[in-house]
């Protein structure tokens, strides 16, 4: 199959901050790995329309968490019936803040974790989470609530600690 | 939350597969689509299946990505498959335990869902694409009961092994031994008259009035938490939440007779909900103000018949364990 150089030039930008998104929201890096290249392999199979987009990226990225919540919790049975996509799952090298966010986030039940991490780590508005999960935007300022009164005194006890 | 961006320094570190393995793998998997969906549903549907198999070639050929939000409406349909046969199907996926955690020894429950398409946020409005089961069990699956879902967002534990679930008749209870009760809509009722388990309805919050077989919906917009699989014991809080402030909270538990009380306790407006702390003893409750300046604890060792304040020391985690001493606390104040 040959690939097109923008869906191309997209690959090599957006992975990377796909995988990152995802391994926030799921906290295991290849579940996150796994997740990503399922958006990029769906996204192969009708890449002219695909690229034609307004905001590919955003349909990868909600391909990939749509993944994650219905068929990452699902892999073990998954991997057993699926092509398993071949790449690299090198353990990245954590710094000890990093160690911290996620240990912070991993406070955080999964569906307060999506709207933490793509509120503050992806820069989404309560609107355009709402739009990409698929649920109110009461819900994600519920979310959002109820995981800054969880994160806040974890995040705030690890600077007094460095301090 | 800024810290979260640091995350952002990760991406340096993400090693990028072949794309061109990922394009091959794309395009073995268009040319099986079609004969993974009629291997994958069992002889006696035969027939339906061959219907099925030419809906997903057609689709496959022609579906497309869309943005996110509402796209166009496909028309292909699908199969309805039993419970049986969705758990049975050579595609489906179950989810892991840590989904459904139980709330009474033993009880557990999987969700079973196969994908008949792409199953994608674009079609998430195409009957019967997606279809899921329910299975309860209280022996770890050596028996249990399954039932078809088709409302996937309204499945919540209620109590024991009851289940409750959305299907097109409305909202039932179901259980492990094969009970189905559809549950009769309820008055609507204030946070401080809940008497029975906390669900999330089609309603929003609401409780289950487990012998009249009545939902009854809280008024407001909450949210709830137990801590009953932890604890041994059933107990959680529920707070409301108007904006992105919880304006209530309040302590929920089971009394020995099998009845359900409410405490709304007092508690002023918070940015958080309360948290809770595990004491492992039936009839103890203790949740903490965590956004409070010092933290309180509100504590009950009697089934909530008499509550007291106490001040949580440095080095307690708000969602941890409730200490032996506690006791030795300092005596808090009431906010309100």
């Amino acid at each position: 199959m040959d690939v097109s150089t923008d869906v191309a030039e997209l690959f090599h930008v957006a992975y990377p901050r796909l995988v990152v998104l995802l391994y926030a929201t799921c906290g295991d890096q290849g579940d996150a790995e796994d997740a990503a290249q399922e958006a990029f392999t769906k996204a192969l199979r009708h890449q002219r329309k695909f690229i034609s987009l307004d905001n590919p990226e955003a349909w990868l990225r909600t391909v990939a968490l749509n993944y994650l919540r219905n068929g990452w919790r699902h892999h073990d049975v998954v991997r057993r019936l699926r092509d398993k996509v071949p790449g690299p799952q090198d353990a990245f090298e954590l710094g000890p803040d990093h160690v911290a966010i996620m240990a912070a986030l991993a406070e955080l039940d999964r569906p307060q974790r999506e709207v933490v991490v793509l509120h503050y780590l992806v820069d989404l508005s309560v609107a355009e989470i709402a739009a990409t999960l698929g649920i109110a935007q009461g819900t994600v300022k519920s979310r959002l609530s109820r995981s800054r009164s969880r994160l806040a005194p974890l995040l705030t006890a690890e600077e007094r600690e460095d301090a | 939350m800024p810290e979260l961006r640091q995350l952002h320094d990760l991406t340096g570190q993400v090693r990028t597969p072949e794309l061109n393995r990922l394009a091959d793998l794309a395009h073995r998997r268009r040319r099986r689509a079609a004969a993974g969906i009629v291997a994958g549903v069992a002889a006696s549907v035969a027939l339906v299946v061959v219907v099925a198999a030419g809906v997903v070639r057609e689709r496959d050929t022609s579906s497309e990505p869309v943005g996110p939000g509402p796209g166009p409406s496909p028309t292909a349909t699908f199969p309805a498959l039993s419970a049986e046969q969705i758990r049975q199907h050579p595609d489906a996926m179950v989810s892991s335990d840590a989904d459904f955690p139980a709330t009474a020894s033993g009880v557990a429950a999987h969700i079973w869902s196969v994908c008949l398409d792409e199953c994608t946020r674009a079609t998430e409005h195409v009957p019967d694409e997606l279809q899921t089961a329910l299975e309860v069990s209280r022996d770890n699956f050596a028996t249990g009961s399954l039932y078809a879902l088709d409302l996937t967002g309204n499945i919540s534990h209620a109590v024991d092994d009851w289940y409750v679930i959305g299907t097109s008749d409305g909202q039932s209870l179901v259980d492990s031994r094969g009970h189905r009760r559809l549950l009769q809509s309820g008055a609507s009722v204030p946070l401080s008259d809940i008497a029975g388990p906390l669900v999330y309805s089609s309603g929003g919050l609401a409780y289950v009035d487990m012998q009249a077989g009545q939902l009854h919906v809280i008024e407001g917009e909450g949210d709830w938490e137990w801590q009953g699989a932890a604890d041994t014991w059933f107990w959680g809080t529920a707070a409301l939440v108007e904006d992105t402030t919880v304006t209530r909270q309040a302590a929920l538990w089971r009394r020995p007779d099998g009845t359900f009380a409410v405490k709304v306790l007092p508690i002023g407006e918070s940015r958080g909900g309360p948290r809770m702390l595990r004491s492992g003893t039936p009839g103890t409750l203790a949740v903490v103000e965590h956004l409070a300046e010092p933290r309180r604890a509100h504590i009950s060792t009697d089934y909530g018949t008499t509550w007291q304040i106490r001040e949580v020391p440095d080095g307690v985690d708000s969602g941890g364990s409730l200490p032996a001493d506690w006791p030795t606390w300092p005596p808090g104040r009431s906010p309100e």
